[in-house]
């Protein structure tokens, strides 16, 4: 079948990404239905792109016979601030210690052990219990390096340096496939398929200190939106504490991680102090991600910042070779700048890292499109507020793997569909019109434009003017962005890989703003300072933003089903905020 | 030597510091291959390969993905030798490199090389130690 001379490759599983989520996805898919064709769409090179490659903390599991199950949920929870759908977060909870197991004894990974050989757990913020599963502080270079090998034993069909563009519907609003891009060629093709698994991760890269490979400028998300799905926790985007600060340089926001404060490092401010005595006492530098990033973000906006803008982490009290043995990756990257993680404070920043929101789905990462599948960052759902450090990489093998089953299940059931031909010509047109233009905006100014705005705006510390001041500039962008043009060849082409970018970025972060501006409360990652407060009795609801036929953002509200754990058993608003009407709905713009 | 070449010699041993002379083979071989780029502190190879791309040529074509060096993608070729560019600082006082594809690879466009024989080898490593 072609369309205008377009290559079509039919598949019967199409595979969106290539981390923990996607790559999961294939094993479970050839475990279930090894007849299946699966074909794996990476941007970047398969399995060398992306975040989970760069987990350093771990993972977290239930295995010493002393946890719980029950206490990973309450600290999962309690870490959400109980906005989490908790069927999905139980789920998680749940298979994490048979995820472990799959891991090295099926997938080959094999992690840290206490010296009579049980896995060793180490210690990560906000968990009673220290339940985070390792490999030295490369935990996720373990883990990608064994699924890339199980990967290539399996075969499936691989585009890699392929970006998908746009998701494709057929006339009764099935899926039938996405249009993809060859990066390396210029060429776009149809990929048709019977079920899609949506696996690119979030967009934390819109900011101007962010933690994210380059690849994460939220396709995934964008693309669903733009299919008509539902979006919730959008406002929830996670800032870690301990970016590292390097002026200019790439390094700028790559994370120190959380394995440093649980091993007991210090923070201080410009001044020498240990300002988390401050702003959580009792747990210090241990407390919560949300917690300490915006202590740090105080400290520094209250003037006792480094003229860098940031403050100073310091782990060299533990010795230096004692820190070379336990954090030797962030050891060498330190040196590379010209200092020394094991004999000096390093200095950070809270940089943008994460995101809780994404597409709704329930716990068979089932949307509400027949045959799409979303797994991993990409969704929403799972941490609420806040995610804890250690239950990332948790969902995205979790739920990469559950994606793989159920699509095992669907593809058999679900024939090839013919996308509607109008779709096709409206995302090919969409994706090759800044090579196209003669003049035009350069790609690069509107994403350093895009990272300042959402820095200042919708940071660590929001407010109404700020956010307003985002979502004007948003739009001021978005035109620009319809309006960019790019020159040179077409193949390998990255100031047009760039453009198409930060149109996804734009669609993020216009529905993070709207959602941001909705919620008039602080909560876990999300904070305003014109509205401090948690307000449990009006806002244990979960706002679902979803895109109107004219284009803007539509919000709802939702209560939170506590279907498993109340907020506190004897609160009683919280029975009646499940009393009120089921949804509220708020136009917005 | 004439006005222009002292005052040319003047402003280059005055700027020295503040900015290298990077050169790069380009597949078509009208674009610009010589850029005089700022130096920022601390300055790794990447760095100075996306200011050329930011704010001088954006069609330079160079890979990388994660610049913390887990992801093996922003190899080139640099005194000599494969290295990663996001882990190769640019030393103090250093004003001039010559950055290449990596050696030993077919290149695909400017600083980017075809990796599937890396990963063919691999993939057949794998299956004879799987037999």
């Amino acid at each position: 079948m072609s369309i205008d001379g377009l290559r079509t490759i039919d598949t019967d599983v199409a595979i969106i990404g290539s981390g923990g989520a996607g790559l999961m996805c294939v094993l479970h898919l050839a475990d279930h239905a090894p007849e299946l064709d699966a074909t794996v769409v990476s941007k970047g090179a398969i399995g060398r792109s992306g975040c989970t490659r760069m987990v350093q903390g771990g993972y977290n599991a239930v295995l010493d016979p002393n946890d719980s199950l029950e206490l990973h949920f309450r600290d999962t929870l309690e870490g959400g601030k109980y906005l989490n759908d908790q069927e999905m977060a139980w789920t998680l909870v749940t298979e994490a210690p048979r995820a472990i197991e799959e891991l090295e004894s099926r997938v080959g990974c094999s992690f840290d052990r206490t010296e009579d050989g049980r896995i060793h757990q180490k210690a990560f913020g906000g968990q009673n219990f220290d339940r985070t599963v390792h490999k030295g502080d490369l935990t996720g270079m373990e883990i990608m390096g064994k699924l890339l090998e199980q990967m290539q034993r399996i075969q499936p069909n691989e585009l890699g340096d392929a970006r998908a563009l746009d998701l494709l519907l057929d006339e009764d609003g099935e899926i039938a496939g996405v249009t993809v891009l060859d990066v390396m060629t210029g060429e776009v093709a149809v990929l048709r398929a019977r079920v899609v698994v949506v696996a690119t991760g979030g967009a934390a890269t819109m900011y101007k200190i962010a933690a994210p490979a380059r690849e994460k400028t939220g396709d995934g998300v964008a693309m669903c939106y733009h299919a008509g799905l539902e979006l919730r926790d959008m406002e929830m985007l996670q800032f870690h504490p301990t970016g590292l600060l390097a002026g200019e340089s790439s390094l700028t926001g790559a994370v120190l991680e959380e394995g440093l404060r649980g091993a007991g490092a210090r923070m201080y401010n410009a001044m020498g102090e240990r300002f988390m005595k401050r702003y959580d006492p009792e747990r210090m530098e241990r407390s919560t991600r949300d917690v300490v990033s915006r202590a740090s973000y105080q400290e520094i906006m209250a003037g006792r910042g480094t003229p860098a803008g940031g403050v100073w982490i310091d782990i060299s009290h533990l010795g230096a070779e004692e820190v070379e043995r336990r954090f030797p990756g962030m050891t060498a990257r330190s040196r590379i700048m010209g200092r020394d993680l094991a004999r000096e404070p390093i200095e950070i920043s809270p940089t943008s890292h994460y995101h809780m929101g994404g597409v709704v789905i329930d716990k068979h990462c089932q949307t509400s499109v027949p045959g799409l599948l979303v797994a991993g960052e990409d969704s929403g759902g799972v941490h609420g507020a806040n995610r804890l450090g250690g239950n990332g990489v948790a969902e995205s093998t979790i739920f990469g793997g559950r994606a793989g089953d159920r699509a095992a299940a669907l593809a058999s059931e679900r024939k090839l569909r013919d996308p509607d031909l109008e779709q096709v010509e409206v995302s090919v047109a969409r994706a090759i019109a800044p090579l196209q233009r003669e003049n035009g905006h350069s790609p690069f100014g509107i994403t350093r434009e895009l990272k300042e705005v959402m820095w200042e705006g919708c940071g660590v510390v929001r407010a109404k003017k700020g956010l307003l001041r985002a979502r004007d500039k948003i739009e001021e962008l978005e035109k620009k962005a319809a309006d960019v043009a790019v020159s040179g060849p077409a193949q390998a082409n990255y100031a047009w890989q760039e453009a198409l970018d930060v149109t996804n970025q734009l669609t993020v972060a216009r529905a993070m703003v709207e959602s941001a501006l909705v919620r008039e409360e602080s909560r876990g990652s999300h904070f305003r300072s014109d509205c401090p407060e948690q307000d449990d009795k009006r806002w244990l609801r979960f706002i679902v933003a979803k895109k109107q036929t004219d284009g803007r953002v539509r919000i709802d509200l939702r209560p939170v089903k506590f279907s498993r754990r109340r907020p506190d058993p004897a609160d009683p608003s919280a029975e009646e905020q499940e009393r009120k009407e089921p949804s509220e709905e708020l136009r917005r713009g | 030597m004439s006005d222009v070449e002292a005052r040319s010699r003047r402003s280059e041993m005055r700027g020295s510091e503040k900015k290298v002379r990077v050169t790069i083979p380009r597949s078509d071989l009208e674009a610009q291959n010589t850029f005089e780029v700022d130096r920022t502190d601390p300055m790794l190879l990447l760095d100075l390969l996306l200011a050329i791309q930011r704010r001088h040529d954006p069609s330079l074509a160079f890979r990388y993905s994660c610049r913390v060096a887990m992801c093996n993608m922003c190899g080139v070729h640099v005194d000599g030798g494969n290295v990663l560019a996001c882990r190769v600082p640019l030393e103090a006082g250093r004003d001039e490199i010559r950055v290449e594809p990596m050696q030993g690879a077919t290149v695909v466009r400017d600083l980017i090389v075809e990796t599937d024989q890396f990963v063919d080898e691999w993939v057949q490593d794998v299956d004879r130690w799987s037999q």
